[in-house]
């Protein structure tokens, strides 16, 4: 945590400064934990990459299973988008101390809560299709990159919503509040990468 | 002896491009996946140099801007000097 003198205050000479702090502990929590995150998807990502280049003529896309829907994830593309454009005007609306803060992080959620219902629908038709884990390279990697991601977009969802009590109830820290939203703006972030690199 | 360092050096200057010392990479079956590799092994390499760069810079033009607020509201909160 980096730190400096309260606003308007000077320290004493000869006595220890008070200090506060200039970036929230939650958000330099969630930041360096999203660096590790990064680079813990760009391994998957960059496995997936050499493994669909080096694959034998004719071998990918995989004979016999099924094709990954890129059109139908397209909206829940858009929905993902939508919502963190979304959490930025409440960022915004926080910052100027309106009420419709809240309500605006509620909107985040719910476009956050349709793309992994989307998300889950799609995987229950891959499955139902005969695209498994263990069925191609092709499914192993889809589950693999896309499955972590969605489990990343519940946990952020989790802390949103927890985000979205807090300031129900008038009890919200910043830290709470932007470390959910950095974590948040990872998740979607992330996905339009995903989307082009696996799904095409 | 010189000639004889001078042959040693020219050998090991000259080896590693014929050794192939990555079995996976110098087994590459064509130009596109060869390019693959190198472009994965670039990002890989560069991206968290990068990350780390940007968060630690992020990090100091934040320091930087609260310590300019600071001060300018020190200025601000000093009574003016009255001349006797």
């Amino acid at each position: 945590m980096i730190d400096a003198l309260p606003h308007g205050t000077q320290a004493p000479l000869g006595s220890p400064a008070k200090r506060r702090p200039v970036v929230p502990s939650a958000v330099l929590g969630t930041l360096i934990f999203v660096v590790a995150e990064v680079m813990f998807f760009v391994g998957m990502i960059s496995a997936f990459t050499i493994s669909k280049a080096t694959a034998l003529p004719g071998s990918w896309p995989v004979p016999g299973q099924p094709m990954l829907p890129a059109d139908a994830t397209a909206l829940n593309t858009v929905a993902l988008l939508l919502s963190g454009a979304v959490l930025v005007a409440a960022h915004v609306s926080f910052r100027k101390g309106s009420p419709m803060a809240k309500w605006l992080v509620l909107g985040a959620w719910v476009l956050g809560a349709l793309f992994v219902g989307l998300q889950g629908r799609e995987w229950a038709a891959l499955l139902s299709q005969g695209l498994t884990l263990t069925s191609s390279r092709l499914g192993a990697f889809f589950y693999l990159i896309v499955g972590t991601h969605a489990v990343h977009a519940l946990m952020a969802l989790v802390a949103l919503g927890l985000s979205f009590v807090s300031l129900l109830r008038g009890s919200t820290s910043p830290g709470l509040f932007f470390g959910a939203q950095t974590f948040w703006y990872f998740v979607v972030l992330l996905w339009p990468i995903i989307y082009a690199r696996v799904y095409f | 002896m010189r000639s004889v360092r001078a042959a040693l050096l020219g050998v090991v200057a000259g080896a590693p491009s014929s050794a192939l010392a990555c079995a996976v990479c110098g087994g590459a079956q064509n130009d596109e996946s060869t390019g693959v590799y190198l472009a994965m092994t670039g990002v890989l390499s560069l991206l968290p140099l990068a990350l780390m760069g940007a968060v630690a810079f992020w990090l100091y033009r934040t320091a930087e801007a609260a310590e300019r607020a600071d001060e300018a509201q020190r200025v601000e909160s000093v009574p003016p000097q009255v001349e006797h």
